[in-house]
């Protein structure tokens, strides 16, 4: 009777925000099938709101204790409602930023269908608990994504990276569910929840066998995750895809990883954490110093942001190699600093990435010197611009700083201060890019290089001003597309693009200022049970 | 309607930030008008606020909510309504308002009105907001708010090399006590575990401060001695009183909301908030009396010989602000907040006029000007109400508070202190009175100046008439007709049941004195002597001034000087000073910049070198991560012994 009984299982509460998300999918891509012509940028709106509607439903299972759905391979815990909700967010920000895209640099229609499929496997991520129903979100999040990377077909770079994505992602998949066979192997069972009783168990009868189904999925993970020295893809694919793509990537794909990253590992070896995590430090630490140091030199802002997200998901695999130092009952603790340290990273990166593409749209370069004049042509974009960038930096009053602070306040509680004591270095090398931008942002323009700015004056004035006119055309190499008139020649953000800066600095700023409206809900959720 | 205190700071912040959405080429109407009408129901709701508090006495109502945790801490953000705060939040809300309607006239095309008015309702809000501080680290934040916002304000002519430097001297001056008061908090909050004013004062009174192994005694001694060093610094007491005068090269209305009114009270607000901290601590109290006291008398002499209008009466705050702090000192705890009260409002007065009569003029030096009585009257007569409460003449609201004061002081067994209390206010009579008969009265000394000498339209005349009729009658609020109403009021901070405060420290704060007939007409007569003297020197035109100036003067010189407090800064601190910075910019330069480019060197070298990984080839990144892998399997894998280990 077991096939009746699943007829009678709360689907809605566990599994709801998928469903809404999957549905939603399934809407738009039937109606991108019917309705051929036009601006259909209406089918990204009506994903966002699909998004939102499923946001509100994860919303409603928020703290609702635990239930196990489908023989315990789906889960509703705490768990599961944090990064369902984190999931949904960084999905509604990146749609609001796909909405951007109109006129000749438009998406194809298919990535709205596919962000969305790539959703539901997020959400599988973070709330199946079973080896295979895991690995099957994970992979149906990372298809979505090659497809995404490479949606232009006709640009080279994002189709390279596109098949870049494709082929280390393949790499990390085999390596991943090669770790998986060798726990199933230990342990005979698929299960997340039968393999938490097991680990102890597995580590002292096989440790080598043990340590290696460890590492080969920390490792697995790591591909998605970008850590060091599996992060080479990153930059590459980054500048390739569509900005409003790669900050899906930067944010929702690595959040979704993370959380299944938290399930697999801290939950199968939740009794043997001590030799294992160790790995985890290691990694960290090389993670966040190669990250940084990579950085540097960059001049390329997609690829600095590829690097820069390189070094915070080092910052956040800090608090989870704590796990392996530390008791049980601080365990709660390191769940709530990974939580807020990836709400405030999904913000502030968001926020940046929107602003990039519209820079990027103006002055058809993601050099940053494409940020020089931007305070004098948009006070608001180069304040919003300054608080995420800050906020990556981490200083204080914004929530970079204060998900560091926590996160370097673990490392001192449970002592392992290294990895604090390179948090901190690695931060304060990182503060030198962060602010090389701001330096540009505040600069005012060469008198030479005005000439953009000068040509939307006379657009303005209505005064034809051909190209090529100014004498720094080739300097700027950006006169060309803002004197054709075409779509991309202003500084013009729409709406939208305000409103999702808006809600950007807003998250940034609130959770940097007032912690407590996201560390007082976490405080009272019971992450184990 | 005290759970809605919070609107109080909210609607100047609401101004503020409209204003800052307006931009600089906002009308000037709607600016000032947007701001005066939002204050101006800040203070309705200041009224509601405060009649609500004194009608159910056991009134410390604190609203909190969580806002960090650190560690094992927890800090809370919030409001906190005492009668104390309710008292000031209509002072500053009143005080505010009017300055904000004067200042559409004294600013009127001015380039940058808009952020003018910025900064005003900025500093407002963070008065406001300072004052309802339900603990010292908030207070601390608004506190460095109120603080910088006097900084924009006083150096808002930037472009004047005079007010750049002012603004500076008033922030690093300030500064000085704001190091000595963050450490006290930090003391405090190390010994009591919290910084909470309740947590903190019933720690004080119980005796269980301790902090490495100091009596509790000696902790409450040292933290309000650092306090208090706040407090010298903000309210511009002897020997950090010297940015004060500087600080007129603002505009006249931020002398008066800010050098007059609001901003140099918080000092005494901060002292007289953490009373029960002080009254646990009596040899800080007994140095509070006596920096007063040297300050009230000090300053007062400064004030007779200055020539600059607004010099003379940012002496006089000076010097009241001495008289306020020497009776909390003394004990006299309502008597100082009475006067900080009164003192607001024709002190206030006071400035608008002045500003009002430079408005006119275009001058602050007083020998260029004379005669105004004739083309300003309600200038004049409102000066001269406020000269009168300042000089304490019987029934002027000056007289009722500083006689309190006076009267407390003598009680309390200070003989000392009263008679440094008693020939600062001849000074005070004479330094305002020479300003009234030098300014106003006579023939105008620099007639192109008085031709065009006008009175400044309505929306300046309002605010001087409203402070004319506060400054005249507020006195009343706490006589003996009034069956004392503020000291009841005031006391019923610590007569509820609950009070964190112990009972001997209420019964120190809930001390009164009675009215004594005969210092009150000492006080009287010697404010009129004072009023006598300045008229046989300045009434007439001629050279009484000269003429006093050489019957003393070597005491002229010295006044003229400022005791010369500033040169020994100069030559003590500033010299010494750049001696010290000298040395440290040599090992700047030598040690540590050398230090921090060489570590800039290997960041850039290492970025570099991880550069030429970075090939762009999809086979060198495979075999990177391969490689990765099997280093990371091996080495784990040896060590957990092999295996078959």
């Amino acid at each position: 009777m077991a096939n009746l009984d699943m007829l009678h299982q709360p689907y809605w509460s566990t599994m709801g925000p998928m469903i809404v998300v999957a549905v939603a999918g399934f809407v738009v891509m039937i109606l991108e099938f019917v309705f051929r012509r036009g601006d259909r940028r209406w089918l990204a709106a009506l994903s966002a709101l699909g998004v939102l509607v499923a946001l509100v439903v994860a919303f409603a299972n928020w703290g609702t204790g635990h239930q196990g759905l489908l023989q315990n391979t789906v889960m509703l815990d705490s768990f599961s409602s944090v990064f369902s909700v984190l999931i949904l967010i960084s999905a509604f920000l990146v749609l609001l930023l796909t909405l951007d895209y109109r006129g000749r640099e438009r998406l194809p229609a298919e990535h709205t269908y596919l962000i969305l499929f790539g959703v539901v496997g997020a959400l599988a991520m973070a709330t199946a608990t079973d080896l295979v129903t895991l690995y099957v979100g994970l992979e149906l999040l990372s298809v979505a994504s090659y497809v995404l990377v490479a949606v232009r077909k006709r640009s080279i770079r994002s189709v390279e990276g596109g098949i870049k994505y494709l082929l280390m992602g393949a790499i990390g998949s085999a390596v991943l569910l090669y770790g998986m066979s060798f726990i199933y192997g230990l342990a005979g069972t698929t299960n997340v929840l039968q393999l938490s009783t097991q680990g102890a168990v597995m580590l002292s009868g096989y440790p080598a066998i043990t340590v290696i189904g460890f590492l080969f999925m920390l490792i697995g993970m790591g591909f998605k995750l970008s850590l060091v020295p599996f992060h080479m893809w990153t930059p590459d694919v980054y500048d390739g895809a569509p900005t409003a793509i790669s900050s899906f990537l930067a944010t929702l794909s690595k959040v979704a990883a993370f959380g299944m990253l938290l399930r697999l590992l801290v939950f199968i070896f939740n009794q043997s954490t001590g030799p294992l995590f160790y790995w985890a430090g290691i990694i960290a630490a090389i993670t966040m110093i190669v990250g940084n140091f990579a950085a540097l030199p960059q001049r390329n802002m997609k690829r600095l942001l590829g690097f820069s997200s390189v070094a915070q998901a080092g910052y956040t695999l800090v608090p989870f190699a704590l796990f392996g130092s530390s008791q049980m009952n601080q365990w709660p603790g390191l769940f709530d600093s990974i939580s807020f340290y990836l709400f405030a990273y999904t913000f502030m990166t968001i926020g940046a990435f929107a602003i990039l593409h519209i820079v990027e749209r103006a002055k058809q370069s993601v050099e940053s010197d494409a940020l020089v004049g931007l305070y004098r042509q948009s006070p608001w974009l180069a304040v919003a611009l300054s608080v995420f960038v800050l906020s990556l930096a981490g200083m204080p009053l914004t929530a970079g700083f204060l998900g560091k602070f926590y996160i370097f306040a673990d490392t001192v509680h449970m002592h392992a201060l290294w990895l604090g004591i390179v948090l901190f270095a690695t931060s304060v090398v990182s503060f030198y890019y962060y602010i090389g931008w701001l330096r540009k942002v505040f600069q005012p323009l060469p008198t030479g290089a005005a000439e953009w700015a000068v040509a939307e004056v006379a657009a303005a004035a209505g005064a034809p001003v051909g190209p090529g006119q100014g004498p720094a055309r080739s300097e700027a190499g950006v006169a060309g597309s803002a004197a054709d008139g075409g779509s991309g020649g202003s500084l013009a953000v729409s709406p939208v693009m305000h409103v999702l800066i808006a809600l950007c600095v807003i998250g940034t700023l609130a959770l940097g200022i007032v912690p407590a409206i996201l560390l007082h809900p976490l405080g009272t959720l019971q992450w184990f049970y | 309607m005290v759970q809605y205190a919070w609107l109080v700071p909210l609607l100047p912040l609401v101004a503020y930030v409209f204003l800052l959405f307006l931009g600089r080429k906002a009308p000037e109407g709607i600016v000032a008008g947007v701001s005066v009408v939002l204050t101006a129901i800040s203070f309705v709701i200041s009224l509601f606020v405060f009649q609500a508090v004194g009608s159910h006495p056991n009134g410390n109502d604190t609203y909190v909510f969580h806002w960090l945790t650190v560690g094992s801490r927890n800090f809370d953000v919030g409001f906190q309504v005492t009668h104390l705060n309710a008292l000031m939040l209509v002072i500053v809300t009143l005080v505010s308002a009017l300055v904000l309607l004067f200042s559409k006239g004294y600013m009127h095309r001015d380039e940058r009105f808009p952020v003018f008015y910025q900064y005003l309702n900025l500093f407002v809000f963070s008065m406001l907001a300072l004052v309802l501080s339900p603990n010292l680290l908030q207070l601390y934040i608004f506190w460095e708010m109120v603080g910088l916002c006097s900084y924009l304000l006083v150096g808002f002519w930037y472009f004047k090399p005079e007010a750049a430097l002012a603004a500076k001297k008033s922030f690093i001056v300030t500064r000085i006590g704001d190091t000595g008061m963050f450490a006290g908090i930090i003391l405090l909050f190390l010994a009591s575990g919290s910084f909470d004013y309740s947590t903190i004062f019933s720690a004080a009174t119980a005796g269980t401060l301790s902090f490495h192994g100091m009596s509790s005694g000696t902790v409450a001694t040292v933290a309000a001695l650092l306090i208090f060093m706040g407090a010298v610094g903000k309210s511009a007491q002897f020997p950090l009183h010297i940015w004060l005068p500087d600080a007129m090269e603002g505009p006249t209305p931020v002398s008066a909301l800010i050098h007059a009114a609001t901003m140099v009270a918080a000092g005494v607000y901060l002292v007289a908030r953490a009373y029960p901290l002080f009254v646990s601590a009596p040899a800080a109290l007994h140095t509070v009396a006596w920096i007063g006291g040297i300050t009230a008398l000090l300053a007062s002499l400064i004030a007779l010989t200055q020539r600059d209008i607004k010099r003379v009466i940012a002496y006089s705050t000076v010097s009241q602000l001495g008289y306020m702090m020497m009776a909390l000192g003394v004990g006299a705890y309502a008597y100082g907040v009475f006067h900080l009260m009164t003192h607001a409002f024709f002190k206030a007065l006071l400035f608008l006029a002045a500003g009002s009569v430079i408005h006119a003029l275009d001058t602050q030096d007083l020998f260029e000007m004379g005669g105004l009585r004739r083309k300003m009257p309600l200038t004049t007569y409102t000066f001269l109400a406020g000269a009168l409460a300042l000089a304490g003449i019987v029934p002027f609201a000056g007289f009722w508070s500083k006689d309190d004061i006076l009267g407390a002081t003598l009680a309390s067994g200070h003989p000392v202190l009263y008679a440094f209390g008693l020939l600062a206010a001849f000074c005070t009579a004479f330094y305002i009175f020479r300003v009234f008969f030098l300014a106003f009265t006579g023939q105008p000394r620099d007639e192109a100046k008085y031709e065009h000498a006008h009175e400044g339209g309505w929306v300046m005349a309002v605010p001087l008439v409203i402070l004319a009729a506060f400054a005249t009658l507020a006195g009343f609020f706490n006589t003996p007709l009034n069956h004392h109403g503020l000291e009841r009021y005031l006391f019923a901070d610590y007569a509820a049941p609950h009070s964190a405060a112990g009972t001997d420290v209420v019964a120190t704060i809930g001390q009164t004195y009675p009215e004594n007939i005969g210092l009150m007409a000492v006080s009287v007569a010697v404010g009129l002597f004072g009023i006598l003297v300045a008229a046989l020197f300045y009434w007439r035109p001629g050279k009484g001034a000269e003429r006093a100036a050489r019957m003393f003067s070597l005491p002229y010189q010295v006044s003229f000087h400022k005791f010369f407090v500033d040169e020994a800064y100069e030559w003590f601190f500033v010299g010494g000073g750049k001696r010290l910075a000298a040395l440290v910019r040599w090992f700047d330069v030598y040690v540590l910049d050398g230090l921090v480019q060489l570590l800039g060197r290997l960041g850039s070298v290492g970025g570099r070198l991880l550069r030429f990984s970075q090939t762009g080839q999809i086979q060198t990144y495979s075999a990177w991560a391969t490689v990765g892998l099997l280093v990371f399997v091996a080495i784990a894998v040896f060590r957990i012994g092999g295996v078959f280990g």
